[in-house]
This record gives C-alpha cells, sequence and structure tokens, in this order.
C-alpha cells in the first residue's frame, strides 16, 4: 500500500514544543498535575518503533535532515524532518525498510532523498522503541484543542535487544486554529510545572547511549599534527588514522553494501603507500619496503570489482548519452556488467576474510603501536615534521611544475600519465600535512591541484574506460552470440569517450596554465621551501 | 487533491451527516482532509464542536485573507474544516461582484492543493451563483437522495441545470433515509435516474442513529460504529474510492 501516512504519524514532528518530564512519568501523574487547570481525555496507548536510516558517512544528517522509519501496529511510514526545527518535509509509507533512494515510492520524499545519498545505501543508525500516551486538552465544548504525547522509549540493538531507556518526553502538539490554547498551554509546562525543555534529538540520544555519536565517520583525512613534533610520530599519527578509516570499510567492503565502502577503503590504502613511500628517511626502510609491497597487494585484489562498480555506477549515465533509439540497445551490457562484479566481490570476499590479510592488519597495528624512533629507524626520524613536510612537498610541487610545463600539444600519452602521479603524489602530501599550515592558502591549492587531476584523469580513465567496453563487446559476442545491437551500441559509446577524451586533452593547456601561476608559486616557496606563515 | 461536493437541491436529505462522516473515513484512511461547510445552517461546523464564527470570512473569499488562518482541526487527525459563516447567506452577491464569477471558489480552494487529498464541500441547497461555483470546481457531485418522487424531480431538476450550463462534472447519487419498510421507497429505488447519473449501490437506512449525530456532536463512527447507518457509511465510503475518488491518494 502506497500513499499518505495517517496525520499522527507525523504529529509529533509538527509539536509546538518538547518537554523532559521526570524519569518515570506515569500518564496518570501527568493528568492530575492537569487538572484544575485543565480538562483532559487520555486515549489509549499505542507503540511505534523508530529506526532512523543514514548513510555510512552520515549524508542525510550532514545535510541538516533525519530520516525516520515509523513502525506502528499497522503502518510503516519514512518521514524526512529538518533536523534543526523539527519539522516533517515529506513522508510517505512503505512496505519494508528502503535501503536505495530508488526503494522509496516515487514522490516528494525521494526527490530529497536521492540527490543527498547519490550511490550509498541507507543504514540502521539507531532503533528507538516508544510507548505513548495522548492526553487530549478539550474546551468547554469537549472540543479537542491541544494534544500532549507523553512517550517513554528504550533504545534497541539491531536484534531488538534493550540498551537503556531514553529519558521520556512531552510533546505539546497543537491543534490548527487553536493556538492560543497551545501557547497557554505551554506556559503552564513550562511555569506551573516547572518542566524543563527536553534537549537534543532521540537519535543523539540513542546513539550517546551506545558510545556514539553523529557523524563518527568520515571519509576526510582530518589529521592536526603538531609543526615540532618529531617526523616520525607524525607519520605514524597519519597512518593510524588512514588505518582506521580502511578498517571501519572493511565489513561493508566485504557485504558489498554499497560501492563506496571498497572505494573508501582503497583511497586509505592508496594513501598509507603513498605515505610509506613519500615521507622517506623516516620509518625504518626495510618496513617501508614491507609494507609497501603488502599494502599493494591489498590495491591489486581490489582493483576488479571497483572497476566494475564504477561501470554500474556509469551505466545510468552511458545509457543517457547514447542517442535515444540507441539507448535499449545497450541494456543486455547490465546483466553482464552484474555478473561480473558479483563474480570479482565473491573473490574479494575471500581475500578480505584470508590469513593474508589478517596478518597484515595485525603487523601493521603492532608497528603501529611501536614506541617512535627505535634504533633502525630512518635518519630524519626525529627532524620535525614541518621541516620534512616543507622538503618533501617543495620538491613534489616543483616536479609537478616541471613536468607540466614541458607538456606541449605534440607529447605522448605517457607524459600526461607521469604528471597524474607526481600530482596524485602532490595531493595526497598536501592532506597529510594540511594541518602544518594556514587553511586560507592550502585549500585553493588543494582546490586548483583537484582541477588539474580531474582533467588528467579524464584523458587517462576515459580511455581505459573505451578500452574495457571494447573488451566487454567481444565477450559479449563470444560468451552469448549474436549481440550485434549492444556491440553497436557499445561502439557508439567508445566514440563517444575518445570524442571526450580528446576534448580533455585540449583543455589541459589552460588548467595547467592556471595551476602554474606565479602568486601560487611565491606563496608555496614561503610555506614549503622557507618555512615561512607557520600556523 | 480530489474536491467531492455532497449536494443537493432540497434541503433536509441527510447531506450534512454524509459529508461528516465521509470525511472521518477519510481522515482515518490516511487522507488529509478537509470539509468545507458551505451552508450557512452551520451544522457540520456544529458536529466538529467547532464555533461557527469566522473572522474576516468575507475578506477571505474576496482573497484578502488567507484561508489557512481560518481553517480549525477537529478532534480528528488529519481531518480539519473551514467553519460556516453567516456572513456566507450573502455569498451570491458577493460572487456576482467579482469578474468571472462562477470560478472563484476555484481560486479560493487553489491555495489547499498541497494541503490536502481530499476536500468535502457541505453545500447549501437551493441552486444559485454558489452551485455553480461548486459544480465548476469539484471533481465529482455526490448527491444524497431520499426514494421519493420529489426528490427524483430535483434530481431531474439539477440534471438539465448541469446540461443547459454546460458543465462537466460527475454526478453520484445514493439513496439516504431509506425505509424498506415503505413499498413507496422500494419501487422508487428501481426507478432510473437518467444516463449522466452514476447510481451508487449503497443505501443509508433511515436511523435514529443519524439523527443522535447531534447529542453526541461526533461522526457516527466513534459513538455507534456497530449501527446499520454507520456501516452503510463505511460502505459508501469504499465504494466512492472505488468510483468518484479513484486515483486519490490513500
Amino acid at each position: 500500500m502506497s500513499g499518505p501516512l495517517p496525520a499522527l504519524f507525523t504529529a509529533d514532528c509538527r509539536s509546538y514544543a518538547s518537554y523532559s518530564p521526570p524519569a518515570g512519568t506515569q500518564p496518570a501523574d501527568l493528568q492530575r498535575r492537569l487538572n484544575g487547570a485543565w480538562r483532559t481525555r487520555l486515549e489509549s496507548p499505542g507503540d511505534v518503533v523508530r529506526c532512523y536510516l543514514d548513510t555510512f558517512d552520515w549524508r542525510i544528517y550532514r545535510s541538516g535532515s533525519l530520516l525516520v522509519a515509523k513502525q506502528s501496529a499497522r503502518v510503516l511510514g519514512l518521514i524526512w524532518e529538518d533536523r534543526r526545527h523539527a519539522k516533517p518535509l515529506a513522508s510517505c509509507r512503505v512496505e519494508t525498510l528502503p535501503r536505495w533512494p530508488e526503494d522509496v515510492p516515487a514522490g516528494v520524499l525521494r526527490d530529497r532523498l536521492s540527490p543527498v545519498v547519490e550511490m550509498r545505501a541507507l543504514l540502521p543508525m539507531a532503533r528507538v522503541r516508544s510507548r505513548s500516551w495522548v492526553l487530549r486538552v478539550l474546551n468547554e465544548d469537549d472540543k479537542t484543542v491541544a494534544r500532549l504525547l507523553l512517550e517513554q522509549s528504550e533504545c534497541l540493538t539491531e536484534g531488538k535487544q534493550i540498551i537503556a531507556a531514553l529519558t521520556p518526553r512531552l510533546t505539546l502538539i497543537p491543534v490548527k486554529g487553536y493556538n492560543k490554547s497551545a501557547k497557554r498551554l505551554a506556559h503552564f509546562l513550562e511555569q506551573d510545572l516547572a518542566l524543563p525543555l527536553a534537549a537534543d534529538n532521540r537519535l543523539e540520544e540513542a546513539l550517546a547511549l551506545q558510545g556514539r555519536q553523529p557523524c563518527d565517520y568520515s571519509s576526510k583525512l582530518d589529521v592536526q599534527l603538531n609543526p615540532e613534533m618529531a617526523a616520525d610520530t607524525a607519520l605514524r599519527h597519519v597512518l593510524r588514522h588512514l588505518l582506521g578509516t580502511l578498517e571501519a570499510n572493511i565489513a561493508g567492503s566485504r557485504d558489498d553494501l554499497d560501492s563506496e565502502f571498497l572505494h573508501d577503503l582503497r583511497v586509505a590504502t592508496r594513501r598509507t603507500r603513498s605515505a610509506l613511500s613519500q615521507v622517506k628517511d623516516v620509518l625504518p626502510p626495510q618496513v617501508v619496503t614491507d609494507f609497501k609491497q603488502r599494502f599493494g597487494w591489498l590495491g591489486q585484489v581490489t582493483g576488479p570489482t571497483r572497476d566494475l562498480d564504477v561501470f554500474l555506477l556509469d551505466f545510468p549515465r552511458y545509457r543517457q548519452s547514447l542517442p535515444a533509439e540507441l539507448q535499449a540497445d545497450l541494456d543486455p551490457l547490465l546483466p553482464y556488467l552484474r555478473e561480473h562484479q558479483r563474480e570479482a566481490q565473491q573473490t574479494l570476499r575471500r581475500q578480505l576474510a584470508s590469513p593474508y590479510f589478517h596478518r597484515l592488519l595485525k603487523d601493521w597495528h603492532e608497528f603501529l603501536a611501536q614506541p617512535p624512533a627505535g634504533p633502525d629507524a630512518g635518519p630524519k626520524a626525529r627532524v620535525p615534521i614541518r621541516e620534512v613536510a616543507g622538503a618533501r612537498l617543495w620538491r613534489m610541487y616543483r616536479r609537478v611544475l616541471r613536468e607540466g610545463r614541458a607538456i606541449t600539444d605534440d607529447s605522448p600519452a605517457e607524459d600526461l600519465h607521469e604528471l597524474r602521479k607526481s600530482c596524485k603524489k602532490l595531493r595526497y602530501l598536501l592532506e597529510f600535512f594540511a594541518s602544518l599550515y594556514p587553511k586560507a592558502k592550502i585549500k585553493p591549492l588543494i582546490k586548483q591541484l583537484k582541477r588539474l587531476l580531474d582533467n588528467l584523469g579524464d584523458f587517462q580513465d576515459l580511455h581505459i574506460q573505451a578500452e574495457r567496453l571494447r573488451v566487454f563487446g567481444e565477450d559479449l559476442q563470444r560468451e552469448r552470440g549474436d549481440r550485434l545491437p549492444v556491440v553497436l551500441a557499445i561502439g557508439t559509446l567508445i566514440g563517444d569517450l575518445l570524442r571526450r577524451q580528446m576534448q580533455a586533452r585540449a583543455a589541459f593547456a589552460s588548467l595547467f596554465a592556471a595551476f602554474d601561476d606565479a602568486s601560487q608559486y611565491k606563496i608555496c616557496r614561503a610555506m614549503f621551501k622557507r618555512g615561512e606563515a607557520p600556523r | 487533491v480530489k474536491i467531492l461536493a455532497v449536494y443537493n437541491i432540497k434541503g433536509g436529505v441527510g447531506k450534512t451527516a454524509t459529508a461528516v462522516n465521509l470525511a472521518w473515513h477519510a481522515a482515518q484512511t490516511g487522507l488529509r482532509t478537509l470539509v468545507w461547510d458551505l451552508d450557512p445552517q452551520a451544522a457540520a461546523t456544529f458536529y466538529f464542536r467547532i464555533k461557527p464564527k469566522v473572522k474576516g470570512g468575507r475578506k477571505m473569499l474576496r482573497g484578502k485573507r488567507p484561508i489557512d488562518d481560518i481553517i480549525k482541526g477537529t478532534d480528528f487527525e488529519g481531518l480539519d474544516l473551514l467553519p460556516a459563516d453567516f456572513s456566507y447567506r450573502n455569498m451570491d452577491l458577493m460572487l456576482g461582484e467579482a469578474k468571472k464569477p462562477t470560478l472563484q471558489l476555484l481560486r479560493v480552494l487553489r491555495p489547499l492543493a498541497e494541503d490536502y487529498d481530499l476536500l468535502i464541500l457541505d453545500c447549501p441547497p437551493s441552486i444559485s451563483l454558489v452551485s455553480e461555483n461548486i459544480f465548476h470546481a469539484a471533481d465529482a457531485l455526490l448527491v444524497p437522495t431520499i426514494p421519493t418522487t420529489l426528490s427524483l424531480r430535483t434530481l431531474r431538476q439539477l440534471m438539465d441545470f448541469i446540461v443547459r450550463h454546460q458543465v462537466h462534472v460527475p454526478v453520484y447519487a445514493f439513496f439516504t433515509m431509506v425505509d424498506m419498510r415503505k413499498r413507496m421507497h422500494q419501487q422508487t429505488m428501481q426507478r432510473d435516474l437518467g444516463e449522466r447519473v452514476t447510481r451508487l449501490a449503497t443505501a443509508v437506512p433511515y436511523a435514529s442513529s443519524v439523527e443522535k449525530m447531534g447529542l453526541a456532536r461526533a461522526p457516527l463512527g466513534v459513538f455507534a460504529p456497530h449501527s446499520r447507518a454507520a456501516q452503510a457509511y463505511a460502505a459508501l465510503w469504499e465504494e466512492l474510492r472505488s468510483t468518484a475518488l479513484k486515483g486519490a491518494a490513500g
């Protein structure tokens, strides 16, 4: 059944105010305390379970909203709320908890949800079960002029075990056209009954009971370093942070909850390798060689699944880019991609469960837990990080300029590929050590670099994609036979990708010119070479 | 939003009881429902225990006051009421002063489209500029009809008017205040209602419980859910959902 939700379902979000009555307050107590001043009628209680949904990286919460799935005896409804004003902006009925925006019936709620969560899956972040009593407040005609909703709630685990009780909540729900009564009642609750206003929302309270808080995961690298820290200590700090991100994404990658888990895991892996090889002479050399190789393995075994994930994510855009009469011809590619992704995912699952991988994590933990600057540490282990970082950044910045300036319209693709690798190294270094420099100067630099990287990425990736598509086309032809229409559609797509690749190549010169800017050069020289403008 | 007008030229046919009980069922199924009590006698307003006075009812009709300010919530979640106002007795005159007088009601109702799934108009009896406005605004006209000769005659008068004025609103009729012990009722119910009228199968019996609505000041489903009349209104609601209100959300 689709369609609107019963009005009472979202009434608590349209409240006038919420209060925290003393723990254990029973509806009869409340009725007694209101008597004399207000005529009330108690209705039979009801139970609801609220499940707060969000993506692993809290995209809904960060956007200033909440998505609540509310289950009563008969109805399961989704409510999209403005988090700060506790206001329902959209709601609809559903059959089961949605995992993707596409699982939500078409309408206002889905339109708000889709652009926020993009490719990420909706996961239950907290479950709260409430028993609620409605106390109707009546006027002299026995007409309802306001409602009081008393809720006793507890936080549940995924298996519906009780974790702990939340503070009870009393919500004043006004009746349209009776605002004066609502105001007087609010005054009575605040002044005469001295009820404090309820503090935070249920989600925050429920998370706190589980020792969590919203936004406790972000894929962004945000490490605060002290410029005078020994390089060894600072680097381990960065590496520990990256290991945390990597481990946070293992379960989601293994179970393929959505494609971003594996993506974030791979980014953390690449950053780890980059930190190992880019920051030279700090860690023991045999450690660097050993773990670079072992994290390289992780990058390799996660590659095939990620490649296919990207094709699956891009599929709708590919289809859209074709002329209308060819779009349907591309469809046989989708089951092909899905099947291969499934196979790659199964292999990946085995790798992530392998003793080799567990060993890698265990050894890496052990190394990072060791006291820094041991006897076998690199020669720069005790040098302040600002010196080591500055020297490295300055070197890489100049290398990018040198390689970029050497590129002409006739340069071979390999030169652009080399430049891309250098740009990536520079970008990672900037991200590791951003906290050592003024934000206002580092941010524009990273932004410029990102633009350049996007362009270089397009140039290279579009070509690789075109080549991969060619292989898919050959496969489809061989495996299933008689697939001329899909092969032709793929051919059209390849032509389009290669055309875009040429456009990216043409745009390179002006993008690089923007990066190769004289005033930016001065800033970089001051920051990295001379160690000026420290925080 | 769907607009359902409960209308009959003749008074005392159970029009308000129909509007109130159907609105209650609609709200129970989850539709955000608004009843507009257009009858200066204010019976629907009284049933919902709301005071009939509307400050600025005239201003609202002239578009100088937002309609939303005047709406009152009822005792039932999802069911609101636009109360009757004695100034509606002059509504014909007011509408007559406006440009395109037959489309004024539609203009007033337009802002409500987002807030409600269903609008039920409890219309005043008689045929007038107000009724013509209602015919233009409504998605369906629901005509409670007593199975008597006189009643069928007014239904024909209504249909003549609609045809003459080239209004395209679908018309649904059902029998109400039916006393199956009366031969005349039985016979009248067999009669043809004309091809433009859709006849609904549900008949609401004559019942004291309907009269008790005035004492209880509540829909039948609240205080006499097992009465025959309450069950007839429930059946009528279900029948409307699959006919006149097909496609309304819910």
